[in-house]
């Protein structure tokens, strides 16, 4: 990173064009893949968490941010269709949940320490 | 107490009799059983006293407000004291009271054995962590304390810092990092985005299913009060109708007053007027539960004898009784009319109260409820009321018969009015 805020910013912008691209191709998603959304979305926001807290640290990684993001949505997807296959579906959603949810709350307060110093 | 307690567990405070204030020795002294005393085990001791401790504890705890404030001493702590460690102050009061037992009840020391004073001072209940309860250092770390730690120390990734030490240091950069920050990031976008549309495509579906059988279902509720509505009204347009046909001659008018009274007789109409309440109650049983004295046929008996004593209209437990309707049983349940009642029976008859009165009392119902009064202790109660108000009964299709005797036609059956 040469300036401090290139990283972020270049980050921000290719969310919003990936929001953008997501809302205009507008793709038809199997049915098979909708339980798994919401749990891949968890995956997601905990890679992003991650992230956030390791570029405020200046240890920040692109290639580890991806592969722990792509990595995290197909363990999450994948634990929750092993769990579907042996009829405990739901309970091992709320297990990935639950142990990503704490993951984003510690990686949340890291970050919040970072902004705030408090 | 038996003394077989370590120097440290007898005296966790760390501090040697000699710190003690005068009180507080005395107290302790107080407290601790004579030798005479039997001495079992600490626990059962506890147990057997705890039952008897409540009494001993209120005075106790009254001597010892008097203390403090007679000392002028903050008494702050006592309350929370108790609420953290209710078992504790039990357990003082238990052995408070058991060295109260060793002396006479006046004796200024057991007053001053009251707590927090005597508590400080007592070595057999040891604070509540005392050095010697700390766990075995050479145990292994629980696994699942382990894991709640490492889920809640707020770390870095460990891939972040391996990547931080791959690179010495150096915050990462070049053309590949920025390929792959933008990549991702897109995903990411491109993963909420799909989440969010597909989320705003499913949740109105199983949402809007609800919302519309539940919206089916306010809109049936109110279809029916608008036809109950409707009826009711059209009802009533028909009752004005017959009544502004018929009222013109002679006849219809007799018709009328002909048909007015036969809904009366058919408790079609609502009534209102003084008479008599008559409430019967069973006695309640061992364990909440009620025997059941009273039967319909009583109820029969009773119901008939308000008829026999001059009553013009009746109703059981809030229901209207018409010509036809039954009071019988079903199971444990009496059922007027085929409906339910509820237990403390309640009988209204409307009619002149004291000619209702006189009468029912030398009626055959009012002989037998008065004999399960005195038998079963029932509550047979009648009670004269100024005004009563029965609802309509539903008198089901009337049929008309005619008087045998002539050549008998078959009996005509009439719709509803």
């Amino acid at each position: 990173m040469r300036t401090p805020l290139l990283g972020p910013v270049i980050g921000l912008l290719a969310l919003v064009v990936g929001v953008g691209l997501g809302l205009w191709l507008d793709p038809t998603v199997p049915p098979w893949v909708q339980p798994y959304l919401p749990i891949a979305v968890v995956a997601a926001l905990d890679a992003v968490f991650g992230g956030v807290h390791a570029m405020l640290d200046g240890r920040f990684d692109a290639k580890v941010f991806v592969v722990s993001f792509v990595s995290n949505v197909l363990v999450a997807a994948l634990i929750v269709l092993l769990g579907d296959a042996l009829g405990v579906g739901a309970q091992l959603s709320t297990a990935v949940v639950v142990v990503l949810g704490i993951r984003i709350f510690s990686n949340a307060a890291a970050i919040r320490r970072h902004l705030f110093k408090a | 107490m038996p003394d077989d307690r370590t120097p440290d567990e007898r005296n966790p405070d760390g501090r040697t009799p000699d710190d003690r204030t005068p009180d507080e020795s005395r107290s302790a002294e107080a407290v601790s059983p004579p030798a005479s005393a039997p001495a079992p085990e600490g626990v059962p001791e506890r147990e057997a006293a705890a039952d008897r401790a409540d009494a001993p504890r209120q005075v106790v705890e009254s001597v010892s407000d008097r203390e403090a404030s007679k000392a002028g001493r903050p008494d702050d702590r006592r309350p929370a004291d108790e609420s953290k460690e209710p078992d504790r102050a039990r357990a003082d009061a238990t052995t408070v009271r058991t060295g109260g037992d060793a002396l006479p009840p006046a004796a200024p020391g057991a007053a001053e054995a009251a707590h927090p004073l005597w508590r400080e001072a007592n070595p057999a209940w040891p604070e509540p962590e005392p050095p010697s309860a700390s766990p075995a250092p050479a145990r292994p770390m629980d696994f699942a304390a382990s894991l709640l730690r490492g889920l809640f120390v707020q770390r870095l990734d460990p891939g972040y810092e391996e990547a931080a030490r791959r690179r010495g240091g150096r915050p990462a950069g070049g053309p590949a990092h920025w390929l792959w920050l933008v990549v991702g990031t897109a995903l990411v976008g491109v993963l909420f985005a799909v989440a969010a549309l597909d989320a705003a495509d499913r949740q109105p579906g199983s949402e809007e299913a609800q919302r519309s059988l539940a919206d089916d279902v306010r809109s049936a509720r109110g279809d029916t009060d608008e036809l109950a509505r409707r009826a009711g009204a059209l009802a009533r347009e028909v009752d004005r109708a017959r009544e502004s046909a018929l009222a013109g001659d002679a006849g219809g008018r007799a018709a009328l007053d002909q048909l007015g009274e036969l809904e009366r007789a058919a408790a079609a109409v609502p009534v209102t007027g003084p008479g008599l309440r008559i409430t019967v109650e069973e006695p309640a049983g061992q364990g909440g539960t009620r025997r059941q004295n009273v039967l319909d046929r009583d109820l029969q008996v009773l119901v008939n004898s308000l008829w026999a004593a001059g009553a013009e209209a009746v109703a059981v437990g809030g229901v209207r009784l018409q010509p036809r309707a039954t009071v019988r049983q079903a199971g444990g349940a009496i059922l007027v009319d085929n409906r339910p009642i509820r237990h403390p029976y309640v009988l209204e008859a409307i009619g002149s109260p004291e000619d209702l009165q006189t009468r029912l009392v030398g009626t055959d119902g009012y002989g037998r409820f008065s004999a399960f009064t005195q038998l079963y202790g029932t509550r047979f109660e009648v009670r004269r009321v100024d005004s009563l108000q029965l609802a309509a009964a539903n008198p089901g299709q009337p049929r008309v018969a005619t008087p045998t005797g002539g050549p008998s036609p078959a009996p005509s059956q009439e719709g509803p009015r």
